[in-house]
């Protein structure tokens, strides 16, 4: 098989996986059955721990190897969340946060 | 189509600034990874999830297992399940044609701004203008992916670290999230991070994504039945 072709495959799988996602609840819920207490608190939290985990999966390669990288991430980090709490504005917490990584793993 | 545009646009210039930057780190992303503009064009327009395009680029480029590829999928867009929960409803009173397309591209910051529109609007007399806010939306991501692939091959500029901004964004994200629930988020998010550290030293930087997953929701579905019921 060509890697062209297998590098569709993949991306095809992502799509399905992902459309599938997205529409489960549609499925579900069609025709206005309701979800059952239990499993919409556990749906409630789970966004939060599973974003948790992502920037845990983002800073991976630093965490295993510490080094100026490793702290280039934490500073980065703690700058996007301080700017973050103060001025609430997505764009600006991401954009200031990436240019301040971009130096630091530079100049450390 | 003016009207739906007036009310769309507006509320679609968040996601917009947001997109494009994100996009284009995507597309040097995965330039970078070695994959051209077309890949990047056809990614962004039919897998449209950015977190997960994110992480599947380097997937791709090892050319894992098909399995290895849905499990990452349905974990890292896991989420998403719980996201359409919210407008089962709404979807159903636009038009037919309009649905299926509603449902493929609610995304995160989608997402967000629909809540933010059906929060403004409860009686849903702008619901037909979402689509174009879906819309667009997609159409941002697409056109920022296209500029990124674009310009990793034409600038001499070095791109390292721009892929930060992926980071950047969970971390806005998860500060949303803790603030809206503080008591109740805090632990789970607490729980997360230390899991998945763990599980990051003991299985690896290729391996760990899935099992901390599995760990995480486990966890978090018990904490919700023991501790979490109080509140």
């Amino acid at each position: 098989m060509s890697s062209t072709l297998y590098t569709i495959i993949l991306i095809a799988i992502a799509v399905i996986i992902t459309v599938i996602l997205r529409a489960i609840p549609f499925a579900i819920f069609r025709g206005g059955k309701t979800m059952p207490p239990k499993i919409k608190a556990v749906a409630d939290l789970l966004p939060t721990a599973i974003i948790a985990v992502l920037v845990i999966y983002c800073i991976k390669d630093s965490l295993l190897a510490i080094g100026s990288t490793t702290a280039a991430s934490i500073i980065a980090i703690a700058a996007v969340v301080l700017v973050h709490l103060w001025k609430r504005n997505t764009l600006l917490s991401i954009a200031l946060g990436t240019v301040l990584y971009m130096i630091l793993i530079r100049i450390l | 189509m003016k009207d739906h545009l007036k009310y769309a646009f507006p509320r679609s210039l968040p996601v917009m600034f947001g997109y494009v930057f994100l996009g284009i780190a995507f597309g040097i992303v995965l330039e970078n990874a070695g994959f051209h503009v077309l890949w990047a064009l056809g990614i962004s327009i039919f897998v449209f999830a950015g977190s997960l395009q994110f992480v599947m680029v380097p997937l791709l480029a090892a050319a894992v297992s098909p399995l290895t590829m849905a499990a990452t999928a349905l974990f890292v867009n896991f989420r998403h399940v719980f996201y359409g929960i919210s407008f089962v409803e709404d979807f159903d009173k636009m038009k037919k044609a309009k649905k299926p397309y509603m449902i493929f591209a609610l995304s995160d910051e989608t997402y967000s701004v629909l809540c933010g529109c059906k929060n403004e609007d409860p009686e849903g007399v702008h619901r037909e203008s979402w689509f174009l806010i879906s819309l667009l939306d997609q159409a941002y991501w697409v056109i920022g992916s296209v500029i990124g692939a674009l310009l990793g091959q034409a600038l001499p500029f070095d791109f390292t670290g721009i892929d930060f901004s992926m980071t950047a964004l969970f971390v806005v994200i998860l500060i949303e999230q803790l603030t809206n629930n503080f008591r109740k988020n805090w632990v789970v998010a607490f729980a997360a991070i230390l899991i998945t550290t763990l599980c990051l030293f003991v299985f690896g930087s290729d391996k760990f994504l899935l099992p901390a997953l599995i760990v995480t929701v486990l966890i978090t579905a018990l904490y919700q039945q023991i501790g979490g019921q109080k509140s």
